[in-house]
């Protein structure tokens, strides 16, 4: 029938896409130290402009993702798919980590964080489900919610911190503003897997165009928080918080004040999309399987990344290791497997 | 049920011997012979339903006439008379088998057998008892028509009918039920159907092979597409109009014999919000109240779970009085506020389900006085804490804002499974709850229209007009276009006359 055609639009994908990074990213970027301040102003300026290169790259080669057992052989093109399945299932257990993590300090503290990643796994594997198109109408309904409440909660937190502090007076430095650019752009890593699900976009030619646009607009939120956090606890003081944007929001009220705080509307929007994160690296994980015939990974995955996100060794946890492995190994492999892609392209051609 | 065609005798005793041998023990069931023509030389019988048909409905009608006119006339004259006299009378056919013969009888018609005629003769007649043309009981509105649909399937596509007189209005008629052989129709407005639909409900109708068919909710759980959910894939009503609004918006109708409900698919979330009257109120009204309705969703589902919630997790949100008022209003209570809550909320199912089965005006006055009752006696000792009587009432009351009875059971349904997260786990709990149900909602579909339409798929079937007429509702100048349901190409519903 007309609705089930395992494909989604143009907007769903892009409002996927803001989902996704989002909430990471304005739970990670602030607490960045090249992030903060004027530099890391300038770096996300500059790691979008790459992140958007990036993907306009991506998006013309989306026919070497098309059939990739047809353009690598069966034994390669099964590589390369777990090698980026290897990266989403990293980047899921380092999601819910993050967020047991939140969980645990902000909202329940008296459980054991096992449990917490279990519950974490379990709904945002199976609640999402393995279908597509649920995943992307669970997104084209969400989006408007989740926008208009961050935007609110920004506004609110942007009202109540004192502006006079925003003075970004500290001295640029290139060599920060470098580094924070490519650590900006590294975080966009898992745009990398674009091209494997651009032939379930509809009018797929054009379906990077929505993709940058969304980009966009986790850049200007971004850079917005920046700001809001610059001006709450200035750029020295951002570093003593683990999580600023969640420390900033506790001192923001509502209007009226018939809440005492108001913080917990913005941590259960964070929940909401760090647990569609999470279901979309189960999601695409388990999706590039099974374009290289590996069948059956949905349980497998789901422990994996039950396993690394409870593993912890000397008090240090995948949230800890995970942005040095995103930084040195995993956005320079995609970067240079996506290379590779597209010099296969060309000769095949 | 034999399916074997057997063919009509031109012996009339033949006939009769077969539907004595067939309606043997059946007291309900009259056949009377009788003698007509000059001399009384040509035999025949008349069989029916006994309340079904009545001797005064046979007397008065054409059919009656016509007999009469036979009683004296030359044998010779009496079969061309019937063959040319009786095709045209409006309420009489011919039966070609003794099967459909058997079937119009059971239906509540008087059949007519003439010796050496191997037709049956079909005498249509008011058919069984039923309560006839109702007021909507559970769609009150305050404007627009009181008709209910009645019992009967025969008048409830009248009624639809009455509303669209266009012979593009097709009623097309099935049966199911083995032994109960229940009529079916689908209702819908030819060349604004998408025939996918059409195709799609034929087909699942004839999926299943079921004994008898009493009311359309079996129907309705037969054709489903996903029976675990808890939310209806169909919609209901039992309001003529609402039904002849929704032909013209390209959606099927389909009428249960013996039921005064019609089932309306495909359907969607956005639909169990809507009432008829949204239709014909202003917009600013009708947008106001259909944003109390979503908000009555959101209420029915999560008040209970968010203040269990916030007492036992996250008591910092609220102001430092109100806090201390709940502490106040907790004292004395023994049982911890989780247990507090499901005593509420079964008392309240308690009271409801007993409204609802006690007889007459006794149904209203034991959901006041039981709420009352209850509700008082429980605080006073020290069951339940105020605040717990306060947050249950509301989260019953938006229950009850909810149009649609079958989408508010789900909710009230899945509130609990809410009360155990938010009390187990907090707003960590809810998050992952909210989190599931919307996954739960989007992979819904109801013949292929994504359940959460108009608010996805905007893109589908060739688009539509979303914003317009969902979360508020536009203008009625506005809305110019049918929604997804109606057959691409045939969208435009309304258009300003050149003048």
């Amino acid at each position: 029938m007309f609705g089930e055609n395992e494909r989604i639009s143009q907007r769903q994908l892009g409002r996927q896409a803001v989902l996704v990074f989002l909430g990471l990213f304005v739970i990670i970027a602030p607490s960045v130290a090249t992030m903060r301040g004027r530099s890391g102003m300038i770096s996300c300026i500059l790691g979008t402009l790459l992140a958007l290169c990036y993907l306009f790259y991506l998006s013309r080669m989306t026919g070497a993702y098309r059939n990739p057992e047809k353009n690598l052989g069966k034994v390669c093109s099964k590589i390369v798919a777990c090698i980026y399945s290897l990266y989403l299932i990293l980047s899921g257990g380092f999601i819910v980590r993050l967020l047991s993590e939140i969980v645990k300090k902000y909202l329940i503290t008296n459980i054991h964080l096992w449990l917490i990643c279990g519950l974490i796994v379990l709904v945002a594997a199976w609640g999402t489900g393995w279908n597509i198109q649920r995943r992307a109408r669970i997104a084209e309904v969400a989006y408007p919610v989740i926008i208009a409440g961050f935007a609110l909660l920004l506004i609110f937190a942007a009202v109540k911190v004192p502006i006079e502090n925003l003075k970004m007076s500290e001295p640029l430095s290139a060599a920060s503003v470098a580094r924070g650019t490519y650590q900006y752009f590294a975080a966009y890593s898992a745009i990398a897997v674009v091209p494997f699900i651009m032939d379930r976009v509809q009018r797929s030619a054009s379906a990077g165009n929505r993709l940058m646009r969304s980009i966009v607009i986790v850049a200007v939120f971004i850079l917005v928080c920046l700001l809001v956090l610059g001006a709450a606890f200035g750029s020295q003081g951002i570093a003593y918080h683990r999580v600023p944007i969640l420390d900033v929001m506790s001192g923001v009220n509502l209007p009226g004040e018939f809440l005492q705080r108001f913080d917990i509307v913005w941590i259960s929007l964070l929940l909401f999309v760090l647990l569609f994160a999470a279901g979309s690296t189960f999601f695409y994980a388990n999706h590039l399987l099974e374009r290289v015939q590996i069948k059956k990974a949905h349980i497998p995955l789901a422990l994996l990344v039950l396993v690394i996100a409870c593993i912890s060794y000397n008090g240090q946890s995948i949230v800890d290791i995970y942005a040095p492995a995103l930084q040195y190994v995993c956005a320079p492999v995609l970067l240079v497997l996506s290379l590779c892609m597209s010099l296969m392209q060309r000769r095949k051609k | 049920m034999n399916n074997q065609t057997i063919p009509i005798s031109l012996n009339v005793e033949e006939n009769e011997a077969y539907i004595r041998n067939k309606c043997k023990g059946c007291a309900d069931i009259i056949i009377r012979p009788m003698k007509l023509g000059a001399g009384k030389r040509v035999q025949c019988f008349v069989c029916h339903i006994e309340v079904a048909v009545e001797n005064i409905t046979l007397q008065d009608s054409v059919m009656g006439k016509v007999l009469s006119q036979m009683w004296d006339m030359p044998v010779a004259e009496i079969y061309p008379f019937l063959k040319d006299n009786c095709l045209g009378i409006s309420d009489v056919s011919h039966l070609d088998t003794m099967n459909i013969a058997m079937q119009a009888m059971l239906a509540g018609n008087a059949v007519l057998f003439v010796d050496g005629y191997d037709q049956a003769i079909k005498i249509a007649s008011k058919g069984y008892p039923n309560t006839g043309v109702n007021k909507a009981e559970s769609e009150k509105v305050l404007r627009g028509s009181n008709e209910g649909f009645a019992d009967a399937v025969k008048v409830n596509t009248a009624l639809i009918r009455k509303r669209i007189r266009n012979t593009d209005l097709k009623v097309k008629e099935s049966h199911m039920g083995e032994r109960s052989d229940t009529l079916l129709t689908l209702v819908y407005l030819e060349g604004l159907v998408n025939p996918d639909f059409l195709e799609e409900i034929e087909k699942r109708l004839k999926r299943y092979k079921i004994d008898g068919v009493m009311d359309s909710g079996m129907v309705e759980q037969l054709a489903e597409e996903r029976w675990i959910s808890p939310f209806p894939q169909f919609q209901t009503t039992e309001r003529p109009d609402r039904a002849a609004l929704e032909v013209l918006n390209g959606r099927i109708i389909l009428l249960c014999d013996n039921t005064p409900v019609a089932l309306i698919l495909p359907t969607t979330f956005n639909s169990f919000i809507e009432v008829s009257e949204d239709r014909y109120n202003r917009f600013a009204i009708v947008s106001f109240q259909r944003l109390i309705r979503y908000g009555a969703v959101v209420f029915a589902l999560l008040l209970s779970a968010l203040y269990l919630a916030v007492i036992n997790f996250h008591t910092q949100v609220l102001p430092t009085d109100l806090l201390l008022s709940f502490a106040e209003a907790r004292k004395g209570v023994p049982f911890p506020s989780l247990l507090e809550v499901l005593f509420m909320e079964v008392a309240f199912e308690l009271i409801r389900e007993a409204g609802v089965r006690m007889p007459g005006p006794l149904g209203g006055t034991i959901g006041i006085v039981g709420g009352l009752i209850i509700g008082d006696a429980a605080v006073g000792a020290n069951l339940v804490s105020p605040m717990s009587v306060v947050v249950v009432a509301l989260s019953a009351l938006s229950s009850f804002a909810i149009p649609n009875d079958d989408f508010a059971a789900a909710f009230r349904l899945i509130k609990f499974g809410f009360i155990f997260l938010g009390g187990l786990l907090g707003v960590f709990g809810v998050g992952l709850g909210v989190y599931y149900l919307l996954g739960h909602l989007s992979g819904l579909m109801s013949f292929g229209v994504p359940y959460l339409t108009p608010f996805v798929g905007s893109d589908l079937n060739g688009g539509f007009e979303r914003a317009r007429d969902s979360l508020v509702r536009a203008p009625f100048t506005w809305l110019k276009r049918r929604p997804i349901f109606a057959k691409e190409g045939q969208r435009i519903r309304l258009k300003k006359e050149e003048q």
